[in-house]
């Protein structure tokens, strides 16, 4: 079958002359001399080439011709492809979570987003813990992925405390969300899964939010008597607490 | 010395205290089993058997701080550790040494934040600093080479100095 079809491959091999002459003349008006000669010569030797295997060469003639073109024409540059719009916020229409959740707190202080496909929940702080008893024992998420926060400084309820749940039996990840303002304490959702003890440490450690319920809140990650809370917004990043190092280490003399 | 060497017997060769006890020092380093980050990976290759510091006399890692001549500071060092570091350091022997290694523990490397000590020699005194992030288990046995050379200069006379606790 393949022999048959390639001499009516080869039919179209007529025009090649033509291509191979538009290459030429477009080269003509960058060489001069020797270089278009040599340039023919090597037209030549590809033409012979392309006797033996037709396909790929002619269609390097063709490419090189095409692209020689291309830049003839457009001496400037080339327009840029309109700006694609990012991912947006989508409010969350027809969610059975969403319905199930309305259905047993009320309307007023839920709301559901999703963002490329990804669900958050965002829900009020009063409504807090009962929520997440009922995602975990009626909704079976089961794993608490990540609690961690975020320092909106300066908006009135500062913080917004950020929950990863996950269920092993309906496969699917979801984020809650609860602004918290500054100085309020947060129900601690640690008896509801036992992961959270140490993750709302964490959250205490980093930003000094404390947590209503936690069995034993302190510092997790750095000293027990440091100062400071290093992930706010308000905190330098290359700030040290000096009280804490002149306690606690004997500093020497670095010579230059 | 050549008058004294060719008045004894065939196996007796004459010598300065100095360079014995020098001798016996670098060829018999024991470092202490202390790593801190990934400087500290390396330090294990350097100690297996492709690298093998014991060609050196210094892959008798030691588990305990009182047993150990050399401290290599493999890693960043945060300054909850930095106080751990002190304490062991006190409870190294005289003589002892310091090697440290790669960037974090030379001079923060790039751990410019609230945790990190911008330099080991901070907290204690420093012999060789090694470059590197890791440095390769080669520029590490070049280090511990570098610190054998200054062990061979040190005199009894002229002791290094410790540093008391303020």
């Amino acid at each position: 079958m393949d022999e048959d079809k390639i001499p009516s491959q080869r039919d179209p091999r007529k025009k090649e002359p033509e291509e191979a002459s538009l290459s030429v003349e477009s080269d003509s008006r960058e060489l001069s001399g020797d270089g278009l000669v040599a340039k023919e010569k090597t037209i030549k030797k590809n033409k012979s080439d392309s006797r033996q295997e037709p396909r790929p060469e002619k269609k390097q003639v063709v490419e090189s011709g095409s692209m020689v073109e291309a830049t003839r024409k457009n001496r400037s540059r080339p327009k840029r492809p309109p700006r694609r719009k990012g991912p947006v916020y989508e409010n969350l229409k027809e969610d059975f979570l969403l319905t199930a959740l309305t259905k047993q707190f009320g309307e007023e202080l839920l709301s559901g987003q999703s963002f490329l496909k990804q669900k958050i929940y965002t829900v009020d702080q009063i409504q807090l813990l009962e929520i997440m008893v009922f995602l975990r024992s009626d909704q079976n998420f089961d794993y608490l992925v990540d609690l961690t926060a975020l320092d909106y400084l300066g908006d009135e309820s500062r913080w917004c405390l950020v929950y990863h749940l996950y269920s092993h039996q309906g496969l699917e990840l979801i984020r809650v969300k609860s602004r918290l303002g500054e100085g309020a304490i947060a129900p601690s959702v640690s008896s509801v899964w036992k992961s959270a003890n140490w993750m709302e440490r964490e959250v205490f450690d980093m930003f000094g939010i404390r947590f209503e319920g936690h069995p034993d809140l302190k510092r997790i990650l750095l000293p027990h008597d440091w100062h400071g809370h290093p992930l706010r917004k308000d905190y330098d990043i290359k700030l040290q607490d000096q009280s804490w190092i002149k306690k606690h280490l004997r500093l020497r003399k670095v010579p230059n | 010395m050549d008058i004294a060497e060719k008045s004894f017997d065939k196996n007796i060769i004459t010598t300065t205290v100095d360079s014995v006890i020098n001798w016996a020092r670098k060829s018999s380093l024991w470092p202490m089993t202390f790593g801190l980050a990934c400087c500290a990976i390396e330090m294990m290759a350097t100690g297996a058997s492709r690298f093998d510091m014991d060609r050196f006399g210094a892959g008798i890692f030691r588990p305990s701080p009182r047993q150990s001549d050399l401290i290599i500071i493999a890693g960043t060092v945060t300054l909850k550790m930095a106080e751990v570091i002190q304490r062991l350091y006190d409870q190294m022997p005289d003589p002892k040494w310091v090697i440290s290694m790669g960037a974090c523990s030379s001079v923060g490397g790039p751990f410019d934040t609230y945790s990190t000590l911008q330099g080991v020699d901070k907290v204690i005194p420093v012999d060789v600093y090694i470059p590197g992030c890791p440095p390769r288990p080669e520029a590490l046995l070049y280090g511990l080479m570098r610190l054998q050379d200054k062990i061979d200069q040190m005199s009894i006379l002229d002791q290094k100095r410790i540093e008391m606790p303020t």
